[in-house]
């Protein structure tokens, strides 16, 4: 499975989400943010079951010399994590739409989904950060 | 001429590079400091030569017993074992003495391949599935087991059983109380909770008896907790170990594997535990992966987990420990291979029963705890009939013999090993025997018992691996244990002279196997020679790397450091018997505090790092006390070091940065804004990560005391100062210094270190216990110098007394260089530092560009924009031409950083190579940056995957697939 990019939302976080009719949300992070963290060794996730609010911290990840937050791009329960990250973190680096993905979400909330960006407005955002 | 032993530029040479920089005199580079606190005086004794150093080390070293000169009987984590010659031989060599930590692992393949046969040696002893690299001791590395449970368990109450030793606990409450951990004692046997984050046991006991422990394993786990073993890493050779009765993490003290006594220190802590654990383990863990061509490579791994990276979030905040200890005991172990441990281990036990035995025949005397089902290992506890104090101080005056140690009362814990002879116990016995007035009849005089070619237990010793024939694929690196073959020895071990005691049978109590390697002391001594020579060091290569102050290690400081009477003593040795040692201490506490501008010293800090988790501490101590609990912010500059935060964390502080100006300095309007009732201080480095001194530092210290906060000087960067400034006298309350870097100690490629941490006067009743008080007494019997307990102590940090064997270097180098001396040190390094600045700025960006201090930060930021070359590929260039790296992105506000630190003794012919170095590297970026990029070319492995060493981390020997 490899979503199109373009069919995504994402937040300014550099994680990205796709939501299907069940109110089901996947989370990932994006190309661009796995292409500046360099080669993903450990991708620590949450428990499923536990709950995650939007734009909160829900995991960590890391490379070889650094780590930072995963933040959630929309608020729920955590249905299932992507447990073959656990022996295989490089899927991130390989497939950030793909393979790579994190958690799947029951939206508690599909409002929020409006806040977030589009393809084209984080591809701009990109552009205006990289400016600054 | 310099007065300075180890500066070799001449005053002709000081004076070209002064006119190269643009200035008059070498007092023209200290402008930045303001006039009033420039070259105070500073009161040290005048300088002597190495000739008159060592005379006078000689007879200081006199005033010791030692523990070879009269029979000894001390234990309590440290003993007298034998250390075969090779072991000293191997961590002698230079090139794993002066070398750094591992960080370019492309130029320390040595050391990074011997600390994973320590972790693999230690994961076989211990029977843990994995292995850091050593903490400072085994008693701080206890603490930190007991953290490390509370964050596995997210947990907040930690039990400790009966059999934990009094030193341990003290040291557990001093780091369980920072962060407000509840420490309970728990009855025998102790009673865990669903609250409780781990039982600790020691095995054996601090007072003997090994007790088979599966009960207590099989319940704190059935509550959801762990089990942390502390152990004694001989009797391993012939008690179950650890792993086998489900212990979740396991520490011990590392000494008696290799390591002299030197008064306690430097030792090293073993820490291992369980794999699925692995994350949250502190400290450095080696893991193997492949370089760039395919061949076996091993690097420092998982290193997110280290301050360094996670910064407050660390899982500790130590950084350097005990590399060269951790080396030796590597060494040691291959040396004996499993027959000679297990040979060890029964000598140990033997002695000390027969000796038990011998006592308990005594009318008076009953030997406690002793019974079949809960054998002791070398130390047993002995009540007596009258108290052990008088037992132990009758002893020794009458009969110069050292019987033990005081436990409570008439308990006296007796410690033998395999160094005793059947003479110095028969010795005891008597001694003992005349005490309470009986007159024991000789014992029939036996025949020895022959050396034993097998032993006596059921162990089975080595593997039934397959003879590998010699040579192997190539690029594969063969381990110890690869290259052993069964029933192969190394040394052989001392004999034993004693009558033989049965040893323990039992499965629950008696180890059933043993790997370790077996192999020849000559393949030894080959094997660790080949590292070695994969190694950049010191004593081999200009290494210019920023902040860590790589200086020429004098070897004067190693003769004395070897000295029996420095080597040979024991931390527990009343102190009457240890006077020179004592001498040294209090010698050293006046010096360091004179040089930083402060009252009272405390030498017990292991390294940089633990001196600053002991300021820290004294902070919260000063305003506990002060009943000021609001204060739970430590400010310190965005440029500080990722100790300074992990330090805080560890403290229960939380850090803040404080932001730092265009020009450098501290933004004197940022920290203004967050100065109030919560800060509990202010963590600063001086001159700064960047290289620079702050003219405004007094005024920070004015404006953080006026808002009730205290100052600690992080003393990473002293060098630049000595002589020149005391920070005491623009306002620090304590300052830690790193003797590896200021004071010349070798840096062991990761440790041992020491980090004396000094403070002023209204501060010195919380030091951490003990200090040495005391003061020559012409004419007078009574011992001159003490310990002493500070009145409102932070309470232990350690095993033992700090590392005595690091700072008896550090003293020997002071002793060289009196007021002057220190000086022309400083200058030097400045000099040389501005020398490389005005010479290096046109070929890289200089993000600063005024007057530095000790080194100079350069960023590659052109470099990376230009030609796509990072300051990291620049590095590893510079590794092709003989030169070990500087520091790289690091301080973290500076982009594509290179932090260039020359130190005062290299030659001007060594800084005008490596500029012309640098030259080189910089137009190779322009006109050839693959080649650059793809750097190393000429050094033992090229780049390592370090993805892959954290991906999959193999983190110890094991056998290959195709075995």
């Amino acid at each position: 499975m490899t979503l199109d990019p373009e069919r995504l939302k994402y937040s300014r976080e550099h994680e990205w989400v796709s939501v299907d009719d069940d109110h089901v949300a996947t989370v990932g992070i994006t190309d661009y943010a796995q292409e500046q963290l360099g080669d993903v060794v450990y991708v620590e996730l949450p428990r499923t079951g536990a709950h995650v609010a939007q734009h909160e911290k829900f995991g960590e990840i890391e490379s070889v010399k650094s780590v930072s937050d995963l933040f959630s791009p929309v608020g729920g329960e955590v249905m299932e994590v992507n447990s073959a990250l656990e022996d295989g973190p490089e899927g991130v680096n390989e497939e950030p739409y793909g393979s790579g993905w994190m958690l799947k979400i029951e939206m508690d909330d599909r409002r929020e989904l409006d806040s977030l960006l589009s393809h084209a407005d984080y591809a701009s955002f990109l552009a205006e950060s990289e400016q600054a | 001429m310099s007065h300075a032993p180890f500066v070799p530029a001449t005053d002709a040479e000081q004076q070209r590079m002064l006119a190269a920089i643009g200035v008059g005199s070498i007092g023209d580079l200290f402008l930045d400091v303001p006039p009033e606190f420039r070259n105070p005086k500073t009161d040290l004794p005048p300088e002597l030569s190495e000739f008159e150093v060592l005379n006078r080390m000689s007879a200081v070293a006199a005033k010791n017993w030692t523990v070879r000169s009269r029979p000894s009987f001390l234990g309590g984590g440290f003993a007298d074992h034998f250390v075969p010659s090779v072991v000293s031989a191997i961590i002698s060599r230079g090139e794993f003495l002066t070398p750094y930590t591992p960080y370019q692992p492309e130029a320390s393949q040595g050391v990074l391949q011997a600390l994973f046969e320590y972790q693999s040696a230690v994961c076989q002893l211990t029977g843990m599935d994995v292995s850091n690299t050593g903490m400072y001791d085994g008693a701080s590395g206890l603490a930190e087991a007991a953290l490390m449970a509370c964050r596995l368990t997210k947990r907040h109450r930690v039990v400790l059983d009966g059999s934990v030793s009094p030193e341990y606990r003290r040291v557990l409450e001093t780091y369980l109380d920072a962060q407000s951990i509840e420490l309970s004692y728990g009855p025998d046997p102790v009673d865990p909770d669903t609250g409780t984050a781990c039982v600790i046991l020691q095995q054996p006991s601090f007072r003997g008896p090994w007790t088979p422990p599966d009960e207590v394993a099989e319940r704190i786990h059935g509550l959801g907790g762990l089990l942390v073993v502390m152990t004694e890493p001989v009797s391993l050779g012939l008690f179950r170990p650890p792993g086998d009765y489900g212990a979740d993490i396991v520490v011990a003290e590392g000494q008696p594997l290799g390591i002299a006594l030197g008064f306690g220190g430097p030792g090293v802590g073993f820490f291992a535990c369980r794999r699925e654990f692995l994350r949250q383990m502190p400290g450095r863990i080696v893991g193997r992966s492949v370089d760039s061509e395919g061949r076996d490579a091993f690097v420092l791994t998982l290193q997110t987990r280290e301050q360094h990276i996670r910064r407050g979030r660390a899982t500790s905040n130590i950084c350097t420990a005990e590399t060269l200890a951790a080396i030796a005991v590597a060494v040691h172990l291959a040396a004996l291979g499993p027959q000679g441990l297990r040979n060890v281990a029964e000598a140990c036990y033997h002695n000390a029963h027969y000796t038990a035995s011998r006592i308990a025949a005594i009318p008076g005397y009953e030997v406690v705890d002793g019974h079949p089902s809960r054998p002791f290992f070398k130390e047993f506890t002995v009540r007596c009939p009258r108290p052990a104090i008088d037992v132990l101080d009758e002893l020794r005056s009458r009969h110069g013999i050292l019987a033990g140690m005081d436990i409570d009362g008439p308990m006296l814990s007796v410690c033998v090993t395999e160094t005793a002879s059947k003479q110095d116990i028969d010795a005891l016995v008597s001694a003992l025997a005349e005490l309470s007035g009986v007159r024991l009849e000789p014992e029939p005089s036996l025949t020895p018992a022959a050396p034993r070619e097998g032993s006596q237990g059921a162990v089975e010793i080595g593997t039934e691996r397959s003879q590998r024939t010699s040579g192997s694929a190539p690029g594969v690196v063969q381990l110890l244990m690869d290259l052993g073959r069964p029933g192969r020895r190394g040394v052989i071990t001392p004999p034993v002279d004693v009558p033989l005691s049965l040893l323990p049978t039992d499965d629950r109590v008696a180890r059933s196997e043993l790997e370790l390697p077996e192999v020849s002391e000559l393949d030894v001594v080959r094997y660790f020679t080949r590292l070695s020579q994969q190694n950049y060091s010191v004593d081999t290569n200009f290494y210019p790397l920023g902040s860590c102050t790589m200086k020429y290690n004098p070897k004067v400081n190693e003769e004395v450091a070897r000295m029996p009477g420095f080597a040979g003593i024991h931390p527990f040795q009343p102190s009457d018997t240890v006077q020179g040692a004592l001498e040294i201490y209090h010698e050293l506490q006046t010096m360091l505090a004179e040089i930083v501008g402060m009252d009272a010293t405390s030498l017990a800090p292991s390294a940089g790092a633990h001196g600053e988790l002991t300021g820290m501490l004294l902070f919260q101590a000063y305003h506990r006390e002060r009943n000021d609990f609001g204060r739970t912010v430590i400010l310190a500059p965005d440029s500080s070091h990722g100790t300074n935060p992990a330090s805080a964390a560890m403290a229960g502080f939380s850090l803040v940065t404080v932001p730092t100006g265009s020009d450098g300095n501290v933004d004197m309007e940022g920290l203004m804004g967050l100065l109030g009732p919560n800060v509990a201080g202010i963590m600063l480095t001086m001159p700064t990560t960047l290289g620079l001194f702050d003219p405004n530092t007094a005024e920070i210290c004015r404006l953080v005391h006026e808002a009730g906060g205290l100052v600690y000087g992080d003393g990473a960067n002293l060098n630049a100062l000595l002589g020149r400034v005391k920070l005491g006298d623009l306002g620090f309350d304590i300052v830690h210094i790193n003797v590896h870097k200021t004071f010349s100690t070798p840096h062991g490629g990761g440790g041992p270190g020491a980090g004396p941490v000094c403070v002023k006067k209204g501060l010195a009743k919380y030091l951490p216990t003990p200090v040495v008080a005391g003061a020559p007494v012409n004419g007078s019997t009574e011992p001159a110098f003490r310990f002493e307990e500070p009145s409102k102590t932070i309470g232990r940090i350690g095993s033992a007394w700090g590392n005595f064997g690091v700072l008896i270097r550090a003293y020997t180098y002071l002793r060289m260089h009196g007021e002057a001396g220190l000086k022309d040190v400083s200058g030097a390094a400045v000099l040389n530092a501005n020398y490389l600045r005005v010479k290096l700025r046109d070929a890289f960006d200089l993000p600063y560009d005024r007057t530095c201090m000790h080194e100079a930060v350069f960023a590659a930021t052109r470099q990376r924009r230009d030609d796509g070359v990072k300051a990291g590929d620049i590095c590893k260039r510079l590794l092709d031409h003989g030169f070990y790296a500087p520091t790289v992105y690091f301080p973290l506000i500076v982009e594509e950083a290179l932090m260039i630190e020359p130190t005062e003794t290299e030659s001007p012919e060594t800084l005008d190579s490596f500029i012309n170095v640098m030259n080189e590297i910089a137009r190779e970026a322009r006109e050839n940056p693959e080649l650059v990029k793809s750097a190393p070319h000429d050094t033992p492995v090229r780049r390592i995957d370090e993805a892959r060493a954290a991906r999959q981390p193999v983190l110890r020997w094991s056998r290959r697939a195709d075995d």
